[in-house]
């Protein structure tokens, strides 16, 4: 659930420059507004270099404090082209993101990233015209929505489901907030339809720490919990160090099992990401840190 | 050298002093273990939360609460278990816990028994000294009342009349006397669930009636399968933070004070809130799409009568008769005093 565009758009910027430049003095089109579709195209490319390399990096101190400013950047970039779908899918993926990395130390600034993240992805969707109405109305009505989505709405559908899972979780107090859970999770389980393996299986991870957090009396469900972890742990081979870290934090702890809790945190700690993760090393790493916080804090949970 | 170790271990051996002093402190703190099935987060939980650090300060670290949230210390009925064994020491209650407990807090949860707050404020601030005396005597501490709130009818269907819902099967919490003996009496088919299972029975309409605090409708998403809400109050449900008397007891008096004082404050507020959530929540389930619907004058009296049936069944047997008939005269004597204020 790190940072990541989930496809290089181009191969090469300059390419991809070049060919904007001829199409545009070709088709005459007017100066500015070329200027403006090469400045989203050169910051839509750096976008996406910046966000692998993000993946990639195995200092999350680092990126947590660097992604302000990539995110500043974007938010100009929206200003002036503020329906752009592209740069809305990449708001929400990056506000969301940035939101998960500071939720553990920050839990308001990452309540205001998820809600900033939640309103781009929803912008984002109410670009579509057979969705727009659907989106704020009674939860009946807005199941229909999945009959009109398509598969290559999961990435938008997922960020924003995310986001808007994060915005909800962060402020429990909120009556309005809980209210949208429904809608939430039946997103959710409509991505889990389309591509359950979807970034390293994290749809699966979001509904296991769904059916987790909330206790069996409010209607939690800690064996459909437990399916969604193993299907996560299966889907990524093990790679994902998340996995465990989630399945301890609610899962464990949800059925007071401090064996299993403390098991599993310690063999994130012991694991090294496996060379053919290279996408998961920042998201391992997280994992690693939150994994040492949660060790800590089991004297004082259990 | 050895000077310089000397005056160094002149200087320093205050602090190590200091240092040995806060850990006896330390390892000395008594910790009440509470748990509450409201998850981490929410305002029950923060109120807990609040305490604890409250308490901590006003004892300087000496006593201190260890908070179980979220229900993974199980449901009520086992925190009352593990609380009776020693093995926690508290419960914030937010379900049945405290009239299983007490039974006399069932007579404050009659159907059409309170009209409003300040009805029930009144009520329960006269009544306070006895109903804390009374969980003394079963062996608990009471340290404060938190609303759980009005309870509305949810439907499928609209629902004015008895006759209405007569025509549906209604949802029942299992094991609770007061609808059992009022469903059976007012001939209503009712159906018996556990809370978690009440989602799926309205999903499979195997109940099309439910009733709850607006509140948690939302956070049981019961509000997802119905269409409508009646917005007149069916009863009031209360809930407690209660320890038992024997964790109680190994305090030093002046903590017992300290945690009495706080925690009743911080209840009161948790209360006030739970009722400005609840009216919330009422708002955010119409926003939501459910329809408004209420009970005509006729209806309500035909309700009473049905209750007044259900009570010649209940007190005595489940509510004792002395708390039936306080309530029922301290409600009397301040609407009596109300309506003088008014004229």
């Amino acid at each position: 659930m790190v940072f990541a565009i989930p496809h290089r758009r181009f191969h090469s910027t300059t390419q991809y420059i070049i060919k904007i430049s001829a199409l545009c003095i070709l088709g005459g089109i007017a100066f500015s507004g070329c200027a403006n579709r090469i400045k989203i195209s050169l910051a839509q490319s750096l976008v996406a270099d910046v966000a692998q390399a993000t993946e990639r990096h195995d200092d999350p101190a680092l990126v947590m404090q660097s992604m302000p400013a990539f995110l500043l950047l974007l938010e100009g970039l929206l200003e002036e082209n503020p329906r752009n779908a592209n740069l809305l899918l990449t708001a929400t993926e990056g506000y969301a993101s940035y939101a998960t990395l500071i939720e553990l130390n920050d839990r308001e600034r990452a309540h205001n990233s998820y809600g900033r993240a939640k309103e781009f992805g929803l912008r984002a969707l109410h670009k579509r015209k057979k969705i727009r109405h659907l989106l704020g109305a009674p939860f009946t009505q807005f199941s229909t929505i999945t009959a009109h989505l398509k598969p290559k709405d999961l990435p938008l559908v997922f960020w924003t489901a995310s986001a808007w899972g994060g915005w909800i979780s962060t402020n429990l107090e909120s009556m309005a907030a809980l209210a949208d859970l429904p809608k939430v999770i039946h997103l959710m389980e409509w991505v889990i339809g389309v591509d359950e393996g979807f970034k390293h299986a994290a749809p699966h991870l979001f509904l296991g720490v769904y059916y987790a957090a909330l206790p069996p009396m409010l209607g939690g469900q800690p064996d459909r919990a437990l399916h969604h972890f193993n299907r996560s742990h299966e889907l990524t081979n093990g790679t994902s160090l998340m996995v465990h870290v989630l399945k301890a934090r609610y899962y464990a702890r949800q059925i007071f099992d401090r064996d299993l809790h403390d098991a599993l945190l310690r063999e994130v700690l012991q694991t090294e990401t496996a060379p053919e993760a290279s996408d998961l090393i920042l998201q391992n790493e997280m994992a690693k840190t939150m994994a040492r916080q949660l060790l800590e804090e089991s004297d004082a949970f259990f | 050298m050895h000077s310089f170790r000397h005056r160094l271990a002149r200087r320093t051996a205050p602090y190590a002093l200091l240092l040995v002093l806060a850990t006896v402190q330390a390892l000395s703190a008594q910790t009440l273990k509470v748990a509450t099935i409201a998850p981490e987060g929410s305002s029950w939980v923060k109120a807990l939360r609040s305490i604890d650090a409250k308490v901590q300060q006003a004892t300087d670290g000496a006593v201190q609460l260890k908070i179980y949230a979220g229900g993974v210390q199980g449901d009520e009925k086992v925190v009352l278990r593990k609380m009776r064994i020693g093995q926690l020491h508290g419960g914030g209650f937010a379900g049945q816990g405290a009239s299983i407990v007490l039974p006399d807090i069932l007579g404050l949860q009659m159907p059409f028994l309170f009209d409003d707050y300040e009805e029930i404020d009144c009520v329960i601030d006269s009544m306070n000294t006895t109903l804390k005396k009374a969980y003394q005597d079963k062996g608990f501490v009471h340290l404060g009342w938190a609303d759980i709130g009005f309870v509305h009818i949810l439907s499928k269907s609209p629902i004015n009349s008895i006759e209405d819902i007569r025509r549906h099967t209604v949802w029942r919490l299992e094991e609770e006397p007061i609808t059992e003996v009022l469903f059976r009496l007012a001939n209503v088919r009712s159906v018996p669930l556990a809370i978690p299972d009440v989602l799926l029975g309205l999903q499979t309409n195997m109940v099309d009636v439910v009733y709850a605090p607006p509140a948690a409708a939302i956070v049981l998403q019961w509000f997802t399968r119905v269409a409508y809400i009646n917005t007149v109050p069916i009863n009031y449900t209360l809930g407690a933070f209660i320890v038992s008397a024997r964790a109680f007891a190994q305090l030093a008096p002046d903590h017992q004070t300290a945690l009495r004082e706080i925690a009743e404050k911080e209840m009161r507020t948790l209360s006030l809130k739970t009722r400005v959530e609840n009216e919330e929540a009422l708002h955010v389930m119409i926003d939501n799409g459910l329809k408004v619907n209420g009970l005509d004058e006729g209806a309500i009296e035909a309700f009473r009568e049905l209750v007044q049936s259900t009570q010649a069944e209940l007190v005595g047997a489940t509510i004792p008769l002395a708390t039936q008939q306080r309530i029922d005269s301290l409600l009397a004597a301040f609407r009596q005093a109300r309506a003088q204020r008014r004229d």
